[in-house]
């Protein structure tokens, strides 16, 4: 029975027509439209734009490798956006490859916009230790980050470190995070709640869209849809714009799969109880 | 094609871990073995890099600070498990203490995360969305309580089952944002697949 | 061990109410504490006593534990219980030794093969102790194989693709997954169903459950993880912990019902929620 097969249906077949549909739009994109969503992507781009010139925010770059084409493509957007007002940049992370990695993207950023590293942004890499070292550094931020950036400079040598002496709400006008699983936002959460939060998360927003309402994070964005939004609004065209149609295809395939697979249980379930029935 | 030897060998790696989606098998294998000596080595010198040479070299030898030296012994005990059960016994002191200190630096600053999410339940009604949050909120931390049976069990088979419900409803939006997470994932290796080493795009 | 006692030696903040911090819910979370604290006390001594105190309801997955324990016997294949990423200090680590203890004195009554992953080299030292004391009481303690209670480093792909790897070659007929995961769970219980092994889940991260739910043949997740836990361990200090807990809850309950009527009759005033902000 042709409901049955379906039923039972090898999953390496899945996973062939779900990769198929997320490698084709990558090869030839469709070029879908995107519309910005006012709640989250222009809220959160609002709000970055609010923060007045030479206030000082930190990046927290929590993702690795794998995270790379969706939370990095709006990392760039968010660096040229808050660098061109003369908003000042440290970036960290609590994942140990995300700073390591995207040094390079945020130097030719830089050099492309004319900022000056140390000056006007600094990478203090990963800081191994987990809440600890960050709660060492909101009493002493030099101590607790051991007094170097990602490539071992010593922040004396750094001009903008001088300003930063301490993680707390009179040094930084608000963290930006981009999280693609624990450790995130809820570090912040947890021990510095004063400093404003702004959060980017992987896959989407999901579950999290509740600290936007309880307050615990101010503006957030998720997902490749927003991130695509982003670099739209910012007018920093990246991967994420690219990479949404393939999403999108993927999503209905797999969309597809769901309703094949309940209307197959329901008729394999019909049959068996016929049969058990005569 | 990017003949870069190391874009090379990250391709390959790539494709042989993906394999696995097929059938596990010696490429699969061989990969799988290298990450996890990687980062088992990795650990050691991260180790290295950021506990001991800090600790030992800058604040030890530097600014003399070798009260540090007591921890340090506290900790090395832990090794002593590997020994005759007549020191074995000795490595509970530093799980012991690890222990302690994790909850009580965890506990001190756990409450207060938690009342501003909670106060939020009832901080205002001006749309009906509010209510339907409360009345949420309560059938499922309602739903999770295990005891007090005998003031609860009639309750509970009331509002069980549609609590189940709202949670499957809630199982299913993570279900896709994670789903999304995933392909956005894979996306990232296709890219690199075909824009980093074969150039196509 | 440095950061912990940099954090220590961190600088006092400003004084807020006495030897309070400036912080918004610094004296109503320091009261919540000591309320929690005070039930669970309460509680546990009540138990370590004897006195009659509320019993935990049984979970559906835990009779399924015994069954798949059962399974594997019969099909001569090994028992596996798996846990990534959750240290020494962490709660689910307290319930994970729980379900350790009842699912390895089972195999060892059966005469089955137990397999444990680990991530963490200090949990692995406990692991390790509560699986050869199941042995004991079995009566079998010759059977317990130091070389089945395995670790490897926790980082999330190395050490996932190496238990999906084992997964196939060890090709267990049960497999228990307790605690926090990751982005990894979309991974693990997909091997674990290729080999159509009776999965069991006891999970405490909400986000990765809908993958275990589609996986795995049982499911205990958030709160159910700890309770089950206790009931298998028949700790008078767990179940002790699991009561106050749920005096908690209905105590947080009837404070949120008072909220919301006070905001409903009084919209605007705040009372409860300026309460908790002090």
């Amino acid at each position: 029975m042709f409901w049955r097969k379906l039923l039972n249906i090898d999953s390496k077949i899945i996973y062939v027509v779900v990769g198929l549909a997320l490698l084709l739009p990558v090869i030839k994109p469709v070029g879908m439209p995107v519309s910005i969503s006012e709640e989250y992507t222009r809220r959160f781009y609002n709000y970055l734009t609010d923060i007045p010139k030479d206030a000082v925010v930190f990046f927290d770059l929590s993702f690795r490798e794998t995270g790379e084409a969706e939370l990095g493509s709006s990392v760039l957007p968010a660096f040229e956006l808050l660098q061109k007002r003369g908003v000042k940049i440290v970036c960290g992370g609590q994942w140990q490859q995300a700073p390591f990695f995207m040094q390079s993207r945020l130097e030719k950023k830089a050099e492309e916009i004319g900022s000056v590293y140390g000056v006007d942004w600094v990478n203090i890499g990963y800081k191994p230790g987990g809440t600890a070292t960050w709660r060492a550094m909101m009493e002493d931020f030099w101590k607790g980050a051991a007094g170097v950036d990602c490539n071992e400079t010593k922040f004396d040598e750094l001009p903008l470190m001088d300003r930063v002496r301490k993680l707390d709400k009179e040094t930084f006008a608000a963290i930006v995070i981009w999280q693609a699983g624990t450790p995130g936002s809820g570090t912040w959460m947890q021990y510095a709640p004063d400093i404003p939060l702004l959060a980017v998360y992987m896959g989407g927003i999901g579950g999290n869209a509740r600290y936007l309402r309880s307050g615990q994070v101010q503006a957030m964005i998720g997902g490749m849809q927003q991130a695509a939004e982003f670099e739209i609004i910012t007018d920093c065209l990246g991967d994420a714009t690219g990479l949404l149609d393939a999403q999108s295809l993927a999503v209905l395939v797999v969309i597809a799969f769901i309703v094949l697979g309940n209307i197959s249980w329901i008729m394999v379930k019909r049959q068996d109880s016929l049969e058990r029935s005569s | 094609m990017n003949m870069d030897p190391l874009i090379m060998l990250e391709a390959v790696g790539t494709i042989a871990v993906l394999s696995y989606v097929w059938k596990e098998n010696a490429a699969y294998r061989f990969f799988e073995f290298t990450a996890i000596g990687l980062v088992a080595a990795h650990s050691i010198v991260q180790t290295w890099n950021n506990y001991l040479k800090p600790t030992v070299r800058d604040r030890m030898i530097g600014d003399g600070e070798w009260y540090l030296l007591i921890p340090a012994a506290i900790g090395l005990l832990y090794y002593t498990r590997v020994m005759d059960k007549k020191f074995s016994w000795l490595a509970r002191y530093p799980i012991s203490i690890s222990i302690g200190y994790s909850i009580g630096y965890s506990l001190a600053y756990s409450p207060r995360p938690f009342l501003k999410e909670f106060r939020n339940n009832f901080a205002s009604f001006g749309h009906v969305n509010d209510y339907i949050f409360l009345l949420v909120w309560l059938l499922v931390v309602f739903y999770f309580i295990f005891t007090l049976m005998k003031k609860t069990k009639k309750t509970l088979r009331v509002t069980g089952a549609i609590t189940r419900c709202l949670i499957m409803i809630y199982m299913g939006v993570l279900f896709g944002t994670s789903i999304l997470g995933k392909f956005s994932r894979l996306l990232g290796r296709y890219q690199f697949l075909l824009r980093d080493w074969l150039r196509l795009i | 061990m440095d950061l912990m006692l940099l954090a220590a030696e961190a600088e006092a903040a400003v004084p807020k109410w006495g030897i309070f911090v400036d912080v918004e819910g610094a004296i109503s979370g320091l009261l919540t504490t000591l309320i929690l604290t005070g039930l669970t006390y309460y509680w546990i001594t009540a138990a370590r006593a004897g006195r009659n105190i509320p019993s935990i309801r049984r979970l559906p997955g835990l009779d399924a534990i015994t069954e798949a324990v059962g399974r594997a016997t019969e099909m001569g294949r090994p028992v596996m219980l798996a846990n990534r990423r959750d240290g020494l200090g962490d709660v689910e680590t307290f319930a994970l030794w729980g379900y350790l203890s009842h699912a390895a004195t089972l195999a060892a009554q059966y005469d089955t093969r137990f397999i444990n992953l680990t991530g963490s080299h200090l949990v692995l030292a406990v692991n390790e102790a509560v699986i050869q004391q199941a042995y004991l009481e079995a009566g079998r303690p010759d059977a317990f194989n130091q070389d089945d209670c395995r670790y490897f480093p926790s980082n999330q792909w190395p050490w996932s693709s190496h238990c999906a790897g084992i997964i196939m070659r060890e090709r267990p007929a049960a497999l228990l997954w307790v605690g926090s995961w990751s982005g990894e769970a979309s991974i693990l219980p997909e091997a674990g169903s290729q080999i159509e092994a009776i999965q069991i889940a006891a999970v405490t991260t909400t986000g990765q459950l809908p993958f275990f739910i589609a996986s795995c043949d049982y499911v205990l997740m958030s709160g159910e993880v700890y309770a089950a836990s206790a009931y298998l361990s028949k700790e008078p200090v767990m179940t002790g912990t699991i009561v106050a807990e749920d005096c908690a809850k209905l105590l947080l309950m009837a404070i949120a019902v008072l909220g919301a009527l006070v905001e409903i009759a009084r919209p605007a005033s705040q009372w409860m929620t300026n309460l908790l902000k002090f």
